[in-house]
C-alpha cells in the first residue's frame, strides 16, 4: 500500500479520530495534516509497521499532546459543534450527548485520549498504555477520573433528562 | 459497561459525525512536506553562506586580536580558503560531520541518562550509508540519508526488547527529519522544529571516508596553570595532509576543560599554511581561570600535534609536571 492508497482509505477515519480526540474541526485538521506529513516522510517505516493505521493513530495522539502541553495559555477547544451537527434524532437524547460532549471539552488532554481511545477507537488498556508510553495502571486510573469528572459534571443535565424521561 | 460510559460511548461516536470532510489529504500532506523542505533548504543555504563569511572574517581581519568575541560561548569552527573559490567542501560537510559515535547528553522527555546500563547508549553513523546504535542493553544496525542541507531519514533493523532503562536514542534518532551538527555537538530535530535529542561526539568514532583517521597522543595537552587574570596560551599545530586531498579548510577544536570563557584566534606571526602541513599558530586568550586546553582536530581533517608552547604553560599528561614547572614564572604574573 502507497501513500495516496492509505490516505484515500484511511483519511476520513482518521479526521473522525483526531476530531474525538479534540472536539475542534481545526485542530483535528491540523493534527491530521502533521501526522500525515510524518507518515509521507517516514512512509517506508509506516508501511512496514504491523498495523499502519495504529501508528498513524499514535501520531495523531502524540502531537495532540504535545501541542497542548505546550499552549501556555491554558486554551481549551470550545464545543465545535453547530456548523455540521447533524439533524438530532430525539431531542432529549441529543441534549444529553452535547452535555457529555462539552463535558468531555473540559477534561485534560490525556485524560480525552484515554476515553477517545477506550470507548470510540475501542483500544483495550494495554493497547492504550502502550500507545501513550504510561502504564497500563495510569491508564486505568486516569480513565476512571476522568469518568468521576465527566459524572460530576453533566450530572445535573443528565440527571434531569433521566428524570424527564 | 455503566450508565456514564455508555453515555461517552455514545457521545463520541456520534461526534465524530460531525468531523470536517477534507478532499485531497494525501496532496496536502505532501505539498506542505516539499514547503518545508524547500524553506528549509534555503534556511540552511542562508546559515551556510554566513557562516563561511564570518569564519572567513575571522582568520584574515584578525592581525593577532581575537577574531571570536570573549562572550562566545562554543568554540567557532574556522576555514581557511582562497577568496572567491567555490565552497565545495564546506557544501559536502554536512553529512562528513555526522560521521562518527555519539553520546546522548539530551533526550526529550527522557531523564535517566546517568542510570547504569550493561552497554553504553552510543549511536555510530559510518560512511557507507549505515548507523548502528544501543540504547543501553538492545542493539540494532540500520541504514540512514543525510542531504547537505540537513534533511534526514533513519531507519532501523529488528532489535530487542531488553529492559534496562532504556535510552530511546532510535526514537529521537528515527523521528529526526532534521539534523544540526555543530563542532562536536549533534542535534536532531523533528518537523517542527523540536529538538528531540542532543549528542555529544566521541573521540574513537569511525571519520569520514577520505578523511584521515586522526590519533591524538596523550601528551597533545596543554595544562594551563589555574589563572585569575588573562592568560595567553600559544601553541602551534601542524597538519598532515593526505597525498591528493584538496583540504581548504581548517578546523581545530579547542575544549577548555574546567569551564571558563575563551577565545580561539590564528596567531599573529602565522605565515604557514596549515591545508600544507605547515606550522600553523594557534593563540587562545583565556580570560578566567582555566585548568587545561585540548587540542584535537575535528572531523578527521588534520593530524594534529603539539610543536611548541609559551613560556608558563606545561605541555604534558600529568599534573606532576605543571607542578615541577610552577615556580617559574608566567608571563602574566
Amino acid at each position: 500500500m502507497d501513500f495516496e492508497e492509505y490516505v484515500a482509505a484511511r483519511g476520513q477515519a482518521l479526521l473522525r479520530f483526531a476530531y474525538v480526540l479534540t472536539g475542534d474541526s481545526h485542530q483535528a485538521q491540523d493534527l491530521v495534516q502533521t501526522a500525515l506529513m510524518d507518515a509521507y516522510r517516514h512512509w517506508r517505516r509506516v508501511a512496514r509497521a504491523e498495523h499502519p493505521d495504529a501508528y498513524v493513530r499514535r501520531m495523531v495522539v502524540n502531537a495532540h499532546l504535545t501541542w497542548r502541553r505546550r499552549r501556555s495559555s491554558g486554551e481549551r477547544a470550545a464545543a465545535d459543534v453547530g456548523a455540521t451537527r447533524s439533524a438530532p434524532d430525539h431531542a432529549d437524547a441529543v441534549v444529553e450527548r452535547d452535555a457529555v460532549w462539552q463535558a468531555l471539552n473540559r477534561l485534560p488532554p490525556r485524560g480525552r485520549a484515554v476515553l477517545a481511545l477506550r470507548y470510540y477507537a475501542d483500544y483495550d488498556d494495554a493497547a492504550i498504555a502502550d500507545l501513550l508510553g504510561i502504564a497500563v495502571g495510569s491508564v486505568r486510573s486516569v480513565a476512571s477520573r476522568s469518568l468521576a469528572t465527566l459524572r460530576e459534571d453533566i450530572n445535573p443535565a443528565a440527571q434531569g433528562n433521566r428524570e424527564m424521561a | 459497561m455503566t450508565d456514564i460510559e455508555q453515555l461517552v460511548r455514545e457521545s463520541l461516536t456520534r461526534g465524530a459525525d460531525d468531523a470536517p470532510h477534507v478532499a485531497a489529504l494525501a496532496a496536502n500532506a505532501k505539498s506542505a512536506v516539499r514547503r518545508q523542505r524547500c524553506q528549509r533548504a534555503a534556511v540552511l543555504g542562508a546559515a551556510l553562506g554566513v557562516a563561511s563569511l564570518v569564519t572567513a572574517v575571522s582568520l584574515t581581519g584578525s592581525g593577532g586580536q581575537p577574531a571570536v568575541p570573549a562572550s562566545t560561548a562554543s568554540p567557532a569552527p574556522s576555514a581557511s580558503e582562497p577568496p572567491g573559490e567555490p565552497d565545495t567542501e564546506r557544501a559536502n560537510a554536512l553529512p562528513a560531520a555526522l560521521i562518527g559515535t555519539w553520546e546522548p547528553t539530551m533526550i526529550a522527555g527522557f531523564e535517566q541518562l546517568d542510570a547504569a546500563r550493561p552497554d553504553e547508549p552510543l549511536v555510530t553513523f559510518r560512511g557507507d550509508g549505515t548507523w548502528s546504535g544501543s540504547d543501553g542493553c538492545n542493539s540494532w544496525l540500520g541504514t540512514y540519508a543525510l542531504s547537505s542541507t540537513g534533511e534526514f531519514s533513519a531507519e532501523a533493523g529488528p532489535h530487542g526488547y531488553a529492559g534496562c532503562r532504556n535510552v530511546p536514542n532510535f526514537a529521537a534518532v528515527g523521528s529526526a527529519v532534521t539534523v544540526v551538527v555543530q563542532d562536536d555537538t549533534l542535534s536532531f530535530y523533528n518537523a517542527r522544529r523540536r529538538e528531540l535529542g542532543r549528542y555529544s561526539r566521541r573521540p574513537d568514532g569511525p571519520v569520514a571516508p577520505g578523511w584521515p583517521q586522526v590519533s591524538i597522543p596523550d601528551d597533545a595537552r596543554i595544562l594551563v596553570p589555574p589563572t585569575n587574570g588573562v592568560g595567553t596560551v600559544r601553541l602551534q599545530v601542524r597538519s598532515q595532509p593526505v597525498e591528493g586531498k584538496p583540504y581548504r579548510h581548517f578546523d581545530v577544536l579547542v575544549k577548555c576543560v574546567g569551564g571558563g570563557r575563551y577565545s580561539v584566534t590564528t596567531g599573529s606571526d602565522t605565515t604557514g599554511n596549515p591545508c600544507d602541513g605547515d606550522p600553523f599558530e594557534l593563540a587562545v586568550v583565556t580570560e578566567h581561570k582555566m585548568h587545561a586546553v585540548v587540542v584535537s582536530a575535528t572531523k578527521g581533517r588534520f593530524q594534529v600535534a603539539v610543536v611548541a608552547e609559551s613560556p608558563g604553560i606545561v605541555v604534558g599528561p600529568t599534573q606532576q609536571r605543571h607542578e615541577a614547572d610552577a615556580a617559574e614564572p608566567r608571563p602574566n604574573d
